[in-house]
């Protein structure tokens, strides 16, 4: 029954606005997390969607539409919009109608078996979808071969089919793996609540149900040993994809420092070393390195070298191109994708959920800090004038120029230097887009610089010392915008970025958010005012006030900027 | 067909003669008392002389024919939108007719009027009705709340429209795509809001009047669906005036009121083209926002209303991510300025709006200020997050630093004259820019009426150097039924 009182409004379009201020928020949240997706989560009002691929994802871990419906009804504000309620019946309706089976006569082929003769009729009329039914084995069933998995998933789906891939996975090498009830440190060490949440909600007790799917949550909350905690799970070998040498490097450490596996069934397969072991981690850019545009990738082959039991897809969101292509075929394998933001500026997420599988869990940045699991992080937008002597070089410029003057405005050192000495006790990184920028600012305030050219044993070494507390200040390019762990670094100034990108924003909010003994970080974006980098910067916030950031405004005027003299 | 009475009355001399052409021939030579009326007359009221040159016109001329006589005299204005609707013709084939009738002599053309002699066909009779006792219907149908936010969306994107006051296909499916979801009204139905927002908000270049705006947003929930149907359906608007004003709800047969309907159309002046609508699609559109109904007899009710004065908030909740909710069917006078500041995302019980750079950017060419945003914010109990707060002022003072405008040069015969008119400028009674101190001020195009009205009603004197142009007013005249309504059943 509707009743005013209640949080959620659900409307015509699938889409539910939850009040946040509203008693019943907690309760009702929990509920919709189950077979709904957050869109938003500003401070008065969550977004949550309904969409085929989230009703699909409720009913494969076993919810039922009444459920569902009666959530909706019990909770909502006014009336639910009829055409709502019977389209999640019609849908829900399709979700067990066409699945993936075993084929246990040959194993390089499934069998696709169609159980509403109306759809099978409606598969063969679509040109697309008809070239998986073409060798029809029974009433209804039809043989596919193995290496068409991910792809005919992915076709059934934009037709609006969902699949279901119960055909399980293959067989993989046995791994003895546990985690640790302490630290190598000695420190205890268990899984936070909703790591386990998430754990669980993806492996799902080892069904064929579970074991491909993506769990999204905020930077410092943990991923990692998320992904650690799956691998002792599934047991079995496993191939880590990661972004960069510094995050191959952190994997491993967690491992060992987490788990009881010994130090010889790691290995690391990067541009310095080629080792494959029960566990291996990669970069994405090792696999994708080819010496032509239209040379073979000559790495792809780590993907067939082992039985592997589980590929975790570290930063999915970042998933370059050819990883989907040789993703489609390894659907026989179970797959995770970590990730905090599933956005991606050309809009690809879908290709994500289809072919690692979809969300499994997420939850909101702020809910997360609120209960302490990631650091508060108050953002900062200074915005400064240009240097007078640039003006007119400003606005003479085209595009391009104009963000690259805006956003190495001479005048932020000048701020860098005010924020670094508010500061002076916390451990800072300073995070740029470009070099000359970085290297300049590193010179004057004596800071070591990490860019794309320095070595990587110097980046861990200095890292290392950073951790240690022996370095207070970094300075670094984008290659620290993601899968770096730098737990302490409590303030993070951002001098410039690349152009609108919201998915570098959240990154990099997300190396200050590991909790820590204040539990307070500080997020500083300097900004040349009334110039396109001010545009940019707005793109670049938008996602993080979706997620309940607000930056606060302070600008400097010409008069407070200390002048810095050659 | 039928013979019928004949009656000339209406021609006048040159046209008696004419049609005299028409049927016999020049005369020429002919007796002192000849009368080309009397002649005329006489020869008319024989068998089988009118029909035998009614048969003379081809098929088209002939519909068309039938369907004037109803009529002794037309405006020709519109008139060929208006048969073209009526009888589902191509314009230029109803203009060829018409031409061809004239031509033929037919018809008559006497200035703006075009004069039937009403002596081909039978007329037909008027039309009968049903007084139906439903009192207290209060008006309540959510199709208002959809043409409220409809007119908002089209603000917010500025559409120009064509020349039939329809959306272009790409913004029809935009539009279609933000509202399909959650509104009543569909592709072909945008384009009849789409032609009342354009006659009752536009210029003929699509520059949208916000005191229009205003005013429309002024009025209660009944009162803006009356005006719609004013605007849009005029000749229908006329027929619901009349019995509104005896407090009657009537139902009519289908064939009367289609008959209603058609008369009124005909009679209705326009000073934009009629909106190309059958009769049929009339109805569905009035039947969609619950002006009438059908009734399980087929007849059509046409339903007295009683004013809605029920009052909804605006029900704001602002985000730090510069989007806001606002209450769909919000009857608030303030509701339409959101469009003036914000692009609207999504269209549902809450409708969802963004307030962004470029959108900011609209508000001040619209006229709107920073104050304006920040009292409207107040005035709905708002407190704006200082992160949008701060971004949105400085958005206001990036777009609103430099401005030009066009406008009418005022000269002042010296410094004193001069110094009275800044005088009243700086006290806001008029708006005006001072060009040469206490000499010329420049009169922004927006501001001229009200310049020159206040200066005459003040007896300030001044002429213009320019000759004027006589710009019509686009409002419609209200047409009286009550001539074609028998009054019983």
């Amino acid at each position: 029954m509707p009743d005013t009182s209640n949080p959620l409004i659900v409307q015509s379009d699938f889409s539910l606005l939850l009040e946040v201020h509203n008693d019943k928020f907690e309760i009702v949240r929990n509920e919709l997390t189950k077979f709904a997706e957050l869109v938003k989560s500003p401070e008065h009002i969550h977004t949550y969607k309904i969409s085929t691929l989230s009703l699909w994802n409720a009913a494969a871990m076993g919810l039922d539409v009444k459920y569902i419906t009666d959530s909706l009804i019990n909770y909502s504000k006014f009336d639910v919009p009829n055409n709502v309620l019977e389209e999640i019946r019609a849908i829900f309706g399709r979700f067990g109608v066409v699945e993936i089976l075993k084929y246990e006569a040959d194993n390089t082929k499934l069998i696709l078996f169609i159980k509403e003769k109306n759809l099978e009729i409606e598969i063969l009329s679509i040109p697309k979808l008809k070239k998986y039914v073409t060798h029809k084995i029974s009433e209804q069933r039809y043989l596919i071969p193995l290496l068409l998995r991910g792809e005919l998933k992915v076709d059934f789906f934009n037709f609006n089919i969902p699949v279901n891939d119960i055909a399980g996975y293959a067989k993989s090498k046995f791994l003895d793996i546990n985690l640790k009830t302490e630290t190598s440190a000695r420190v205890p060490f268990k899984l936070r609540d909703y790591q386990t949440m998430a754990s669980e909600a993806f492996y799902q007790a080892g069904s064929n149900f579970g074991g491909h799917g993506t769990i999204v949550l905020p930077c410092g909350s943990g991923k990692t040993i998320i992904g650690i905690d799956v691998i002792t799970k599934v047991k079995g070998y496993a191939l880590i994809l990661t972004t960069s040498v510094a995050a191959v490097h952190q994997w491993i450490r967690e491992i060992l420092d987490k788990t009881d596996i010994s130090p010889d069934m790691i290995g690391e397969y990067t541009g310095d070393k080629k080792e494959i072991k029960p566990i291996t981690v990669c970069t994405y850019q090792i696999l994708i390195y080819r010496k032509t545009k239209e040379s073979d990738f000559p790495h792809f082959g780590i993907f067939l070298s082992q039985e592997w039991g589980l590929i975790i897809y570290d930063e999915a969101h970042l998933l370059p191109a050819p990883i989907f292509k040789i993703t489609s075929e390894l659907q026989s394998v179970r797959r995770l994708g970590l990730t905090a933001t599933l956005i991606r500026e050309d809009g690809h997420e879908k290709d994500v959920f289809c072919l690692i599988g979809p969300k499994k869990y997420d939850t909101p940045w702020k809910v997360l800090e609120k209960q302490g699991w990631i650091a508060e992080a108050k953002c900062y937008e200074i915005k400064l004038p240009l240097q007078e002597d640039l003006v007119m070089d400003y606005l003479a410029a085209d595009q391009k120029a104009k963000f690259a003057i805006a956003a190495t405005n001479p005048l932020k050192i000048d701020v860098l230097s005010d924020i670094l000495l508010r500061h002076r006790n916390s451990l800072i990184l300073v995070i740029g887009q470009f070099i000359d920028q970085l290297e300049l600012v590193a010179k004057i305030i004596k800071a070591p610089l990490i860019i794309g050219k320095t070595p990587n044993l110097k980046r861990e070494d200095l890292y290392r010392r950073f951790r240690a507390g022996e370095l207070r200040i970094l300075v670094v390019s984008k290659v620290a915008n993601f899968s770096i762990d730098l737990p302490d670094a409590a303030v993070l100034i951002q001098l410039s970025g690349t152009y609108g990108s919201r998915q570098e924003e959240a990154q990099r909010l997300g190396r200050i958010l590991r909790p820590k003994k204040n539990n307070n970080s500080y997020f500083y974006t300097l900004t040349t005012q009334d110039s396109i980098e001010e545009q940019y910067a707005h793109n670049r916030q938008r996602f993080l006030t979706e997620q309940g950031y607000s930056y606060e405004i302070d600008y400097w005027k010409k008069e407070e900027l200390i002048c810095r003299k050659n | 067909m039928s013979e019928k009475l004949i009656n000339l009355d209406n021609l006048n001399d040159d046209e008696i003669k004419s049609l005299y052409e028409v049927f016999l021939g020049k005369i020429l030579m002919k007796r002192e008392d000849f009368s080309y009326r009397k002649n005329l007359l006489s020869v008319l009221s024989k068998e089988n002389v009118i029909s035998s040159f009614v048969e003379k016109l081809n098929g088209d001329e002939f519909k068309v024919l039938k369907f004037i006589t109803n009529f002794d005299a037309l405006s020709n204005h519109y008139l060929i939108e208006k048969i073209s609707i009526i009888l589902d013709m191509q314009l230029f084939l109803v203009n060829k007719v018409i031409s061809n009738l004239l031509l033929k002599s037919y018809i008559f053309q006497r200035e703006d009027l075009i004069i039937i002699p009403q002596i081909y066909y039978e007329v037909a009779n008027s039309t009968s009705y049903e007084i139906v006792d439903i009192s207290g219907e209060i008006y309540s149908s959510k199709s208002i709340t959809d043409i409220n936010n409809i007119i908002l969306y089209f603000i917010t994107k500025e559409f120009k429209f064509s020349n039939s006051y329809s959306l272009y296909k790409k913004d029809n499916i935009s539009s279609d795509q933000i509202f399909a979801n959650y509104s009543n009204f569909d592709y072909d139905d945008l384009n009849a809001i789409s032609y009342f927002f354009s006659n009752a908000f536009c210029d003929e270049q699509f520059n949208i009047s916000l005191n229009k705006v205003e005013i429309f947003f002024s009025k209660n929930m009944f009162e803006r669906i009356l005006y719609f149907v004013e605007i849009t359906f005029p000749n229908f608007y006329s027929i619901l005036k009349f019995y509104y004003k005896n407090k009657q709800s009537v139902a009519f047969k289908r064939e009367d009121l289609k008959k209603l309907w058609e008369l009124t159309l005909m009679n209705q002046t326009y000073t934009y083209p009629p909106i190309k609508k059958d009769f049929d699609e009339v109805l569905s559109f009035l039947e969609k926002i619950g002006m009438i109904r059908t009734l399980d007899d087929g007849r059509i009710l046409i339903i007295c209303y009683y004013k809605n004065d029920e009052e909804v908030g605006n029900g704001i909740t602002i985000s730090t991510n510069f989007t806001f909710f606002v209450n769909a069917n919000s009857t608030q006078k303030d509701y339409y300025e959101i469009a003036l500041f914000g692009d609207m995302l999504n269209y549902n019980k809450l409708v969802e709006f963004e307030i962004s750079e470029l959108s900011i950017k609209r508000s001040v060419v619209a006229g709107y200020n920073y104050d304006n945003f920040q009292n409207f914010f107040e005035n709905n109990g708002i407190d704006l997050p200082k992160n949008v707060e701060t971004t949105i002022k400085q958005w206001f003072d990036k777009y609103g630093s430099y401005f030009y405008s066009t406008g009418t040069l005022f000269f002042c015969n010296g410094a004193e004259k001069g110094k009275l008119i800044k005088n009243l400028i700086e006290k806001d009674v008029i708006t005006a820019y001072e060009l040469i101190k206490d000499e010329v001020y420049i009169i922004p195009d927006e501001n001229k009426e009200d310049f020159f009205n206040f200066l005459e009603k003040s007896g300030i004197n001044f002429f213009n150097k320019e000759a004027k142009k006589n710009t019509p007013s686009r409002k419609n005249e209200v047409f009286n039924i009550e001539s074609l309504i028998n009054t019983s059943v």
